[in-house]
């Protein structure tokens, strides 16, 4: 068996344990095969610790959540004035000291993607769904925007929907549903891939999960094109 | 009556293996379900480690992590303890491991419950923050691959996914084209470590 083939069954746990003690003692007088041997399994605890990392941010926000549903009437005033006193001294105190505040960040690198899809000349077009979708979209009304695009993509495949109704979720403060739909036109390859890493990284920066932002805003860093400064003063923030 | 007990101790199992199938699945309900299920016993406790209350919600956290990792990557494949032994089996290394390193005593007595009812096997904790050097590298680089090579690699190493499994998850032809595909993602990954882009 070649290097790759061993290291390949042992992941795959497709080795015997007679081949499993074989491979074992290989290790010890095969150089080649352990220096890849060890990189691979550099690799493993990598992503076992990428996904901690992302495991850790979901129990966190979990319990945020919860900590919403559960504070009402007066005791949720009472905390959101505590909040608020908190911030006010905490913001007064620690003034570019403090850690990022996401929201601010958000805000500072928010802006709508331009309708670059449907050209739009007033008067001139005839009403069809698409019409009234972008123009709802190009007019602002996003709200107006997310229905009309949902109905439109029952009819029409084109991939470029997707990243508008994600825009028109994201503009609309719709984080969680936003950041979904962009991944899934990243995963789909096809239209706005770049954009769609960007504007998912700011969703994931008001969901507060600083590992998701960081995946794409370092794809968009490494990939060197559609706003990779921006990515990378925004990563340099984020520490 | 014994056969009644019995009978409910395999209920009991049979059920939890099944949380155990769920949650190996990946499904958020039940991630968030067993979370919830263990967090007020745990939280209870850890208080009497004198732990405050944000560092009794980090370990239970870290512990469920682990937990959850052990399932998810195939290392726990059947219980053989109720869930939440298993679980409070983690969560007391982890918080011995809090208390060694924020210097505190501990006090005998605590120890030595411990050291009686270590009745369930962790085997390989591995809870251990410090990545190396060359693991940190890896870690940042494998988040600027595409998707497909993420999720690939992400069955390949971390899931302890079979070649059939990665096949069906990935709707790839066969175990060669999977083969080739991961040497190709592995190839890209050193590359960017040799040659690296500013980040």
């Amino acid at each position: 068996m070649k290097a790759e083939e061993w290291i390949d069954k042992y992941y795959l746990n497709e080795l015997t344990s007679e081949e499993l003690k074989a491979f074992e003692k290989l290790l010890k007088t095969d150089v080649e095969l352990r220096k890849e041997f060890e990189f691979q399994n550099d690799l493993s605890l990598s992503i076992k610790s990428h996904e901690k990392d992302i495991l850790k941010s979901r129990l966190q926000q979990h319990e945020q959540a919860k900590e919403v549903r559960k504070e009402s009437g007066w005791k949720k005033w009472l905390v959101a004035a505590s909040i608020l006193i908190l911030i006010g001294v905490a913001g007064i105190t620690y003034f570019n000291f403090s850690t990022p505040d996401y929201d601010k960040l958000y805000a500072q690198n928010f802006e709508a993607y331009p309708n670059t899809e449907f050209n739009i000349t007033r008067g001139e077009n005839k009403p069809s769904l698409e019409y009234n979708a972008f123009s709802a979209y190009e007019s602002g009304d996003y709200k107006q925007a997310i229905p009309l695009f949902l109905e439109l993509k029952e009819t029409n495949a084109s991939k470029y929907l997707d990243f508008y109704l994600a825009q028109s979720y994201l503009a609309n403060d719709n984080y969680d549903k936003a950041l979904t739909i962009f991944e899934e036109t990243i995963q789909h390859q096809e239209a706005f891939v770049d954009e769609a890493h960007w504007f998912a990284a700011l969703a994931a920066l008001k969901l507060n999960t600083k590992a998701i932002v960081q995946k794409h805003l370092n794809y968009l860093v490494v990939n060197g094109g559609y706003k990779s400064v921006q990515a990378r003063e925004l990563l340099k923030k984020l520490d | 009556m014994l056969t009644f007990f019995n009978t409910d101790v395999l209920m009991a199992k049979h059920v939890e293996n099944e949380v155990l199938e769920k949650l190996r699945k990946g499904g958020e309900t039940a991630f968030k379900e067993v979370y919830d299920e263990n967090r007020d016993k745990f939280l209870l406790y850890a208080r009497k480690y004198g732990l405050d209350d944000d560092e009794r919600l980090d370990v239970y956290q870290d512990t469920y992590i682990v937990f959850y990792q052990n399932v998810i990557t195939g290392r726990l494949k059947e219980l053989t303890s109720a869930l939440s032994t298993y679980l409070f089996g983690i969560g007391k290394n982890l918080i011995m491991k809090t208390l060694k390193k924020n210097q505190r005593t501990v006090r005998s007595e605590y120890m030595l419950s411990i050291a009686k009812d270590e009745d369930v096997a962790i085997d390989n904790m591995d809870w251990d923050e410090s990545l190396s050097h060359e693991q940190k590298l890896l870690k940042t680089y494998f988040v600027t691959l595409g998707e497909q090579c993420q999720k690939l690699l992400t069955m390949f190493y971390y899931r302890g996914f079979s070649i059939k499994e990665i096949i069906a998850e990935g709707n790839y032809n066969n175990a060669n084209v999977v083969k080739s595909q991961k040497s190709r993602c592995l190839k890209t990954l050193r590359e960017r470590i040799l040659k690296p882009q500013p980040l």
